[in-house]
This record gives C-alpha cells, structure tokens and sequence, in this order.
C-alpha cells in the first residue's frame, strides 16, 4: 500500500518536473480531470515540491529539472516567492511546547514504575510514591505552566518589538530605493541631451483616428519616435503598443509603459526605433493591461509617416 | 508578446450555448455546474503545470470549443475525456502561437512580454502583503499553518504527526485542511499585490 502511494507520488513529482513519458502523462492527467481527490493530490506533491525547492533539500538532478521546467512561467516563480515567505514566518515563530514532549515525559515516568522492582512487593510504598510525586508534579508543572506562560509573554512582545523595527526598516529601505531611483532617474535625464536630437516625439490626438490620418515628418538622422497617445480614460495600470504597416505582417511592439499624467491631459508614451520604419502608412494598436496581465484593446490609430 | 487565444472564428458561447455545455455534463443542472467547476478547475492546473501562460484564459478556450463542439451537433459521450483531448490541443495549439511569435520578434529589437518585464513584485511588497495577509487570517488557522510548516526533515514528520493528534485528526485531513488555509493566503497576498501595482 505505501509502496503503491509512494510510486504515485514519484509519479506525480516526475510530471510536475516534466519528466514523464506522454503515455504516462495523459494516464495521470486523466485521472486528475475525472477524479477532484487525485487532482488534490498532485496540488499537494506541488507545494511540497515547491517547499522543497525553498529549503533547498531537493536533488540535485530535481533541482535542476525545477528550475528548466517550472520556473518557467512567472505565476510558478511568484508561488516560490510566496513559499519562502511562507516557511520564513513559519520559522520564525517559536515552537510551542509539543503534546508529545509532554506524553514521552509521562511514558518515561510510568515505565519507571512498571520496572520489576516496583512490581513486586513494593507494591504500597510504589502508590505511596505515585500520589507524593503526582502531587510534586502537578505543583511543578503549575509553576513550569507560569514560567513558559511569561517568557512565551516576554518572547512574544520581542518577536513583536522586532517586527515593527523590521517594518520600519523595510519602509526606511523602500525610501532609500525611491530616492535612488529618482536621483538616477535625474542623473539620466541630466545626461540625455546628447540623444535628446535623434529622439523624436510626435503626438498622436485621440481624434485622429478612424479613417482621417495623420501625417509624420521624420528628420533624417532620427534614431527612436517617441509616439505619446492621448487617453481619455486611464483604466489599466499599464499600456502597451504594436504597430504594423498597413498591408504588412510583421508587428512592432513596445515596451509596456504607465500613462502619465499633466494639466493637459493624461497621456501614455512608447518608443520605437527609426530604422524599422519606411515611408508609408501604419497602424498603431494601444492595448490595456490590468494588474491580472488581461489585455484588451483599446484603440487603432492611422498615421502616415514620411522620411 | 502575448500568447492569448484568438478566436478562429466568429462563433461566440451565447447564453444558449453555456445552457448546452452544461447539460452535456450532466442532465441535473446541480450536479453539472458542480461537474462544470470541478472540471474547470482541472483544466486551469493543466494549463499551469503545462507551464502554459494564461490558464485561466486557455481553460475557457476548452469550453468554448466543447460547447460550439456540442452547438454544431456534436454527443459527448465522455465529457471529462472530451474535455481532456480538446485541452490538449488547446494547449499545442498556444505552444505554436508562442514559437511563432517568439521566432517573429526576434528580429525586432526593443520588443519585450510585459509580464515578462514586471513579472515579479518587489520582495519588501510581498513581504509586506504577506504579513498583513497573515494577519487577516483567524488567529486559530494562522497558528495552524505556521504551526505546521515550522520544521524540517523528520521533525517535521513529527510535528506534523502531533498536530493531526492534537487536533484529532488523520493526517491526510490535516494536510487538506492546511492546504486549504495555504491557498486563501496565497490568493489574498496575489489581490495585495495586484492592487499595489494598480496603485503603481
């Protein structure tokens, strides 16, 4: 029976890895689409797997497997991410004092008394023990119960002390990156002059669209466009652009970017280089993504641009 | 890039449609919006252990071909084995979209996945959702589950083993139970950060 389970469970280990051959993927896979208990189950060897990877006790060869196979995907880094936050709490909380600990004292203590000596013709004085001692224990283990009960108190009232320093001083760490962030962000824009004349930035007006066109004089020399797109609304956390010749195939697509906001308006800007652009029409499509990652689209903007 | 399902064609789960798909599953319309969550429910960490990007987005894709499947004239015999194969190609189907574009933008420069580019949130947010997360939590689950992810190797057999007891439990129930806290957790400190981000 345990060497039955044990195998599902190295099977299940294996095609989370995606190691398993595809006979044996699809049998397992059908198991878990027809039955919720076998799909559980393999939630379960993920988080251990998961946990595992954490703690770092994983084999080499799984640990390696983990990495190439599962950390693919964001949603599977951001699951570890949760677990070493997880097992850091976890441990970082004290250990009670265990039922078992107390049990095995007690088993100790009554195998004692159960020893040949105290079984035969001892009997009396062994009672007489028992009730002394009984009440010794009970007197101790009242006094243990309010020792453990003020250093839990003490030990509780520092993890706390600790915490809220650690929180202050994450907030402090936070600033300081803030800070930094925006002196290189100054430093950067202090430096830009140089490029600032191979970058070009046109307007594309939210009422330029639909059949009219607007038409884009590029300088010779021009390195980046620069196309900043007026919102109306400014619904999603961040937008990103395509653009593709009328006609064309190939889609170019931008970084991701969050709208800006000013007195004029709220606008989103991305940048494409020069080079990948000829004389001719074009089609920009703005897309909008929730913080989930949906995207949906937003608007097509026409433009002609001429060099 | 992104690799979220197009629709091949216009064909669109109306109101009709969904009715359709459920009663495929089952005739008692309890026990098929049950099988209907369950299966759901499986297609998404199909998806997911596939490594696939969107399995949420992927696993609607299935019932939306199962159901225009059922709409064009087509008897399930197995709707759970169905499912499953349509899955399946499904999810070749992303795995191609993918490579494509993938071998498309690489000849262009200043191209990037957005959720490749801001994928993972700041240690210190998560750490910070994580704890307010905690928090929230009944205090009897959160000592629970810190309880039994607190030891390694054999004493966390152990551990595990006098939780159970204590709480008068087998341990396979423990575990789901425990698990079950886990996700809530987990789901709470994605919303966190998700609104963080919202908040940019």
């Amino acid at each position: 029976m345990t060497t039955t389970t044990d195998n599902q469970e190295v099977l299940m280990r294996r095609y989370l890895l995606g190691e398993l051959p595809e006979t044996e993927q699809l049998a397992l896979e059908a198991e878990f689409f027809a039955d919720t208990n076998r799909l559980e189950q393999v939630q379960n060897i993920e988080t251990d797997l998961v946990d595992e990877y954490v703690r770092g006790v994983l084999s080499n060869p799984e640990r390696q497997q983990f990495e190439i196979h599962y950390l693919t995907t964001p949603a599977h880094r951001e699951r570890v991410a949760f677990a070493k936050e997880l097992l850091r709490a976890a441990n970082e909380q004290s250990s009670p004092q265990s039922v078992s600990s107390k049990e095995s004292f007690w088993e100790k203590l009554l195998a004692s008394l159960r020893a040949p000596q105290f079984a035969f013709g001892a009997a009396a004085t062994a009672i007489v023990l028992i009730v002394a001692g009984t009440v010794w224990l009970k007197n101790q283990q009242a006094n243990w119960q309010q020792q453990i009960a003020k250093s839990e108190t003490e030990r509780t009232a520092e993890r706390q002390r600790l915490r809220e320093l650690e929180a202050q001083l994450a907030q402090q760490n936070q600033i300081n990156s803030e800070l930094s962030a925006e002196l290189e962000k100054l430093r950067a824009e202090s430096s830009k002059p140089t490029f600032l004349p191979s970058v070009f930035s046109f307007v594309l007006l939210s009422g330029v669209r639909g059949g009219e066109q607007q038409t884009l004089k590029l300088p010779p020399g021009a390195e980046q466009i620069r196309l900043q797109i007026k919102l109306e609304n400014n619904d999603y956390s961040r937008y990103s652009a395509s653009i593709r010749a009328v006609g064309g195939r190939q889609n170019l697509n931008s970084q991701s970017a969050r709208a800006t906001s000013s007195p004029n308006g709220t606008t989103v800007s991305v940048t494409f280089p020069a080079n990948k652009f000829s004389n001719g029409d074009y089609i920009l499509t703005l897309t909008g993504i929730d913080p989930t990652g949906a995207r949906e689209e937003l608007n097509r903007y026409f433009f002609r641009l001429s060099k | 890039m992104s690799t979220t399902p197009t629709t091949r064609a216009k064909w669109e789960l109306t109101a009709e449609a969904f009715a359709r798909l459920l009663a495929g599953f089952d005739a008692n319309p309890e026990r098929a919006a049950a099988q209907y969550e369950s299966l759901r429910l499986a297609l998404v960490k199909f998806f997911d252990w596939q490594s696939a990007m969107f399995p949420e987005e992927l696993a609607d894709e299935t019932f939306n071909r199962v159901a225009r499947k059922l709409d064009e004239g087509v008897e399930l015999q197995n709707a759970t084995t169905y499912c499953h194969g349509v899955a399946r190609l499904v999810l070749l189907e992303s795995r191609k979209r993918a490579e494509h574009r993938r071998a498309e933008f690489d000849e262009a420069i200043n191209v990037a996945d957005p959720r490749e580019a801001d994928e993972t949130a700041d240690d210190d947010e998560r750490r910070r959702c994580f704890d307010r997360c905690l928090n929230e939590l009944p205090p009897e689950n959160r000592r629970l589950v810190l309880s039994y992810y607190q030891h390694d190797k054999r004493q966390k057999i152990d551990g595990r083993q006098a939780l159970a007891d204590q709480l008068g439990l087998p341990l396979n129930a423990l575990r789901s139970r425990v698990q079950r806290i886990r996700d809530r957790l987990e789901q709470c400190v994605r919303q966190c950060l998700a609104r963080k981000k919202l908040r940019g």
